[in-house]
């Protein structure tokens, strides 16, 4: 089998609400091959337009891949990795290599009708847990933080996620925030825990926006005044040093890696105990191959494994499609608000059902991207630039 | 003074490397301001199209510099990489981030009517020294490296110069695989060192690049042989650069020194290398990590580790002149590198040539970057799939 075609799709979301930094688009990519079979991926980046220029990145690389045979995924992938070195490597490289990898997976158990985890070491669970995110949108008073969780949980949730600290959007504002904003964020978190019982997990994203101290002191409060499960990216990503000073003085337990791309990424990470749950991000870090392996280097440390979906539907996919096979997993991300977007580009919905995914055991993947749909979504820009 | 234009152009120079397989594009970055002042910097980057993406990524940053005074460049440097942190804050974004900084140093240069060095806490030195690369296009055997030597190297007054002798590694310069090479391919490197040492005399520092192309105990063996037989000055990029234990094994069984960081990104890609002492000299490149005010601020923390500077340059001609600012205002200078090869090149984008004499390179002193870009020959040599895009 010889791969002939890989388009990158920059579509329009149609998510409403995102805030201005965030340009919302999906940037999927179908990769085709000379027996007919074609696989889709996607390597989605937000914000500030990442769609755009991951849409680009996989339009510098494809001719270097067309012609290879798509089952030979690892080679693929290190041949990505190595041509973009000196484009640091991480970050950009690897989310283009994360789409392809995604889709050359889709083809290979399309080409052998089974389903991709059925290829990846095969089941260790016939459902995938999830936590909520996304379940708050529109909300910006503890009251009405609290209503949403008292409903999230009435609809079967037992675990969810939110950054109470958001007020400003993800801009970096040299590591602080302001006496009222974090009061008001103790505030939420405290009718959220009150609305949703003892047992329920709440999980804080901080999303990096601290400096030492305050990461300390907030995660710290958080966990005392409300036992949160988890205290997510307390620092910008690039400092393993301020994380270690947080880990050292912090109760919360920590959580790391949306930003952390690729096994070496995760390295200092797990050699030097920084974080209790790990969260890659399949459509960031590498991909299927990649998300596997490191869970599997994490699995050698007894540290759980709960990858980042804040992107879109094949996203899902993919991260579901490891998760059913490695025993290091906590749980996977999905934005409650989000699902019907999800489905709208999918033939047949996806089986979320209580605080569950069901994957439908289909060869690949196992969802049918809708092409119609994405033809007609694709962003205006994009059309006029890559045609 | 107010941002009103921030244009990335992408151009063919007329040049081929020693050595590299790729095709290479210059990326140069113009802003202009409200008040007639132009600023220019590079932001090239290769191979696989590198220097594309990172004129995309210029050019998504306009929406957030346009408008902006262009006196703000810390501000300006955090907005733009804050802004990309999830495309990993390093590589992609710091290259283009690149640009963009020099292009506000040089008009922030101009409107004080002050060179950069001036504005970096002035000099430490008149001329910046240099090392040569780029000096050996088309040499095969040891000979002909030694040959090359006397006809490149010693004319134009060096003492100093790299290469990668393990010829056979160059078609997986950008394709790592085993991280092994055959004992044919080693034993010719060796005798390419010996045959440089031979003609270059025992004072000669010979700098030795290994791009990253090796697993741990290759990269041992070769760079202690080299080092054992003909004293080399350091081995560079003795692994790939993404795995700080790779290179902390090698660090600890060699005994030539280290150098790396062209691959490395911002301070923070640095922090391990200085609290782990893992090289001996540190080599970040101006358009690859940070621009100048990265570039200065990197070059300050190493001092206080004591590890020397040596700026990376195998892209373009505001690279060479970007890093020749910076190389002026630090103590902890080492060498600054330079393609010889490419120096037509350089010199034909510019509208006054650098002056490159004696080892060394001394800048005009002319406000900002000193070099004005050749508009005319940057749309004379627009890459065909840049033209529409500017």
């Amino acid at each position: 089998m010889k791969i002939t075609a890989i388009i990158p799709y920059v579509v329009d979301t149609g998510l409403p609400g995102l805030p201005d930094e965030m340009t919302d688009q999906y940037c999927f990519v179908r990769v085709d091959t000379d027996e007919g079979i074609s696989g889709w991926g996607e390597c989605t980046n937000w914000p500030n337009r990442g769609s755009f220029m991951t849409g680009f990145g996989i339009l510098q690389i494809r001719d270097y891949i067309i012609g290879q045979d798509p089952a030979n995924t690892d080679k693929i992938w290190r041949e990505i990795f190595d041509r973009w070195s000196y484009l640091g490597g991480r970050g950009l490289p690897t989310a283009v290599a994360s789409a392809i990898d995604i889709a050359l997976w889709d083809i290979k158990g399309r080409a052998l009708g089974r389903p991709i985890y059925d290829l990846l070491g095969g089941k260790f669970r016939d459902e995938v847990r999830l936590y909520a995110n996304g379940w708050f949108t529109g909300s910006t008073t503890p009251e009405e933080y609290g209503r949403d969780a008292a409903r999230t949980v009435a609809e079967g949730h037992d675990a969810m996620k939110l950054d109470p600290f958001l007020g400003n959007g993800i801009v970096w504002n040299g590591g602080k925030l302001s006496h009222a904003a974090e009061q008001k964020g103790y505030d939420i978190v405290a009718a959220v825990r009150e609305a949703a019982g003892p047992d329920v997990e709440i999980l804080i994203d901080a999303h990096g926006m601290y400096d030492v101290p305050n990461a300390i002191r907030i995660g710290n409060t958080l966990h005392e005044e409300s036992n949160i499960a988890w205290f997510e990216e307390p620092l910008p990503p690039e400092s393993y040093k301020a994380l270690a000073q947080v880990r050292a003085q912090v109760s919360a337990p920590i959580c790391v890696g949306e930003r952390l791309y690729t096994r070496w990424d995760f390295v200092p990470v797990l050699e030097d105990g920084l974080a209790d749950y790990i969260m890659p991000d399949v459509v960031w870090t590498g991909g299927i191959s990649e998300l596997k392996k490191i869970a599997t280097m994490a699995e050698a440390y007894y540290v759980p494994i709960s990858p980042h979906n804040a992107m879109g539907p094949l996203q899902i996919a993919a991260g579901a499609n490891v998760m059913m096979t490695v025993p290091n997993f906590y749980r996977l991300e999905h934005c409650t608000a989000w699902i019907p977007n999800y489905n709208s580009f999918l033939k047949e919905p996806f089986d979320f059902h209580d605080n569950k995914l069901k994957l439908s055991g289909n060869p690949g993947l196992g969802v049918d991207v809708d092409q119609e749909k994405i033809d007609a979504s694709v962003n205006a820009e994009w059309k006029a630039i890559a045609g | 003074m107010k941002i009103t234009g921030v244009n990335a152009y992408v151009v063919d120079p007329d040049y081929v490397s020693g050595g590299s397989t790729s095709a290479r594009q210059w990326t140069f970055v113009e802003i202009q301001t409200d008040e007639g002042i132009t600023g220019w910097g590079e932001a090239t980057n290769y191979p696989g199209g590198g220097s594309f993406l990172t004129a995309q990524a210029v050019h998504s940053c306009r929406e957030v510099l346009i408008g902006e005074d262009p006196a703000d460049i810390e501000r300006l440097w955090h907005l733009v990489y804050r802004r990309y942190s999830y495309l990993g804050a390093r590589g992609l974004p710091t290259s283009a981030l690149s640009g963009i900084d020099i292009a506000l140093w040089d008009i922030k240069g101009k409107a004080l009517g002050v060179p950069v060095y001036h504005l970096l806490g002035g000099k430490f030195r008149d001329d910046v020294r240099l090392y040569a690369n780029g000096w050996f296009a088309g040499c095969e055997t040891p000979e002909q490296y030694a040959q090359a030597f006397k006809d490149v190297v010693v004319p134009a007054g060096h003492e100093a110069l790299k290469l990668d002798p393990f010829l056979e590694m160059q078609p997986f310069h950008t394709a790592y695989v085993d991280g092994q090479i055959s004992q044919a391919g080693e034993e010719l490197g060796y005798d390419i060192i010996r045959a440089v040492r031979e003609a270059a005399g025992p004072q000669f520092e010979i700098l030795i690049d290994a791009h990253g192309h090796y697993n741990v105990p290759t990269a041992v063996r070769l760079a202690n042989n080299l080092y054992e037989q003909s004293r080399i000055e350091w081995f560079e990029e003795p692994v790939p650069p993404e795995s700080f234990e790779a290179l902390a094994q090698v660090r600890a069984q060699v005994s030539a020194r280290i150098c790396v960081g062209e691959r490395l990104f911002t301070r923070y890609d640095f922090l391990p290398i200085f609290k782990d002492g893992l090289a001996d000299y540190i080599m970040p490149d101006v358009v690859w990590t940070g621009g100048i005010s990265e570039l200065k601020k990197i070059a300050t923390m190493a001092e206080a580790y004591y590890i020397p500077v040596s700026p990376h340059n195998a892209m373009g001609p505001l690279q060479v002149v970007a890093g020749a600012h910076v190389c002026m205002t630090i103590p902890n200078f080492y060498r600054l590198e330079h393609s010889m090869a490419a120096i037509p090149a350089y010199q034909s984008y510019l509208t006054e040539p650098m002056n490159f004499h004696d080892g060394g390179v001394t800048l005009n002193g002319k406000p900002g970057l000193g070099y004005e870009i050749d508009k005319d020959q940057v749309m004379a040599t627009l890459h065909p799939d840049w033209v529409g895009q500017v």
